[in-house]
């Protein structure tokens, strides 16, 4: 069941989900939240500025294959960050992929997962904000990456912070999922 | 961050290093039947004596749930999916000491 706003609202009073910054009253829709781009922005390297990376004579060949287990390596050496403009805006050319993240921390409970989704507004633009990868897991606790692509016609200039570039639509889970199962475990020392 | 702080949160030892995101790690844990997965988490689902730089991965570790116990190994839920595989895996429970 997807929260309406009004449900949003309560589980954000009531601490069962939290996004910091916390939502301002325009940021809700009747059934979802919009969140803002963050300040980070990566796009990868072109296969031309990674060559030149290498030394002299070594010809590399990129070819990934996403089952290789060592895959982290390449995306963190492929990033890099985007250009910006004085102002902090950033141009996403027609067919761009960048990845960028919300503004916005979100903290799930287990009982309640999310879809990330664009704005409508954007979209006509040609905007997208994510690859077929709209899920938030229940339980789901950071910023939400962003893989945006401009599939229209004109180039876009992004201002980070400022845009609210994609909305959250929350859904109660028909059951608990399984665990959490409290073990010896879980006094021993964590991470918080 | 805020509340809703889950009382049964564990966390099992791994390798830490920088991810693509300056507030994201990239997690490595090795699985019960030896494979090694890797998952970009958030910073502070793990935590660690010394960052990590480019050069080099550290020891640390990070926030999981655990899903089942079985004897000798674990099921559990780690903060987001492995590149290879979802975030759900088994691990040996010596990961916890």
């Amino acid at each position: 069941m997807i929260l309406s706003d009004g449900e949003i609202e309560e589980a954000l009073g009531n601490g069962e989900i939290v996004i910091d910054p916390p939502p301002s009253e325009d940021q809700f829709t009747t059934s979802a939240v919009d969140l803002h781009l963050g300040d980070e922005i990566l796009e990868l390297k072109t296969f031309e500025q990674l060559q030149s990376e290498e030394p002299d004579g070594v010809i590399r060949p990129i070819l990934i294959d996403p089952g290789e287990i060592d895959i982290y390596p390449y995306l963190q050496k492929y990033a890099k960050p985007v250009p910006r403009a004085s102002d902090g805006s950033f141009m996403l050319p027609p067919h761009k992929f960048v990845l960028g993240k919300t503004l916005e921390k979100i903290k799930l409970p287990r009982t309640i997962a999310a879809r990330v989704e664009g704005r409508s507004t954007l979209a006509r633009l040609g905007l997208v904000v994510h690859l077929t990868a709209p899920t938030i897991h229940a339980g789901f606790s950071g910023r939400i990456i962003l893989e945006m692509c401009n599939f229209g016609t004109y180039p876009l200039q992004i201002q980070p912070k400022n845009l609210e570039i994609c909305q959250l639509i929350f859904e109660r889970l028909g059951r608990e999922p399984k665990g959490p199962v409290r073990t010896v475990y879980v006094d021993q020392e964590t991470i918080r | 961050m805020g509340e809703n702080k889950d009382e049964n949160v564990a966390a099992i030892r791994c390798k830490v290093s920088l991810g693509m995101f300056e507030d994201e790690r990239a997690v490595h844990v090795e699985l019960m039947d030896g494979r090694k997965v890797s998952a970009f988490v958030d910073k502070d689902d793990v935590s660690v004596e010394e960052e990590p730089s480019a050069a080099s991965a550290v020891t640390g570790r990070v926030r999981v749930v655990v899903v089942k116990e079985n004897d000798k190994s674990v099921i559990l839920d780690l903060p987001q999916s492995t590149i290879t595989n979802g975030p759900r895996v088994e691990v040996n429970k010596e990961l916890f000491y």
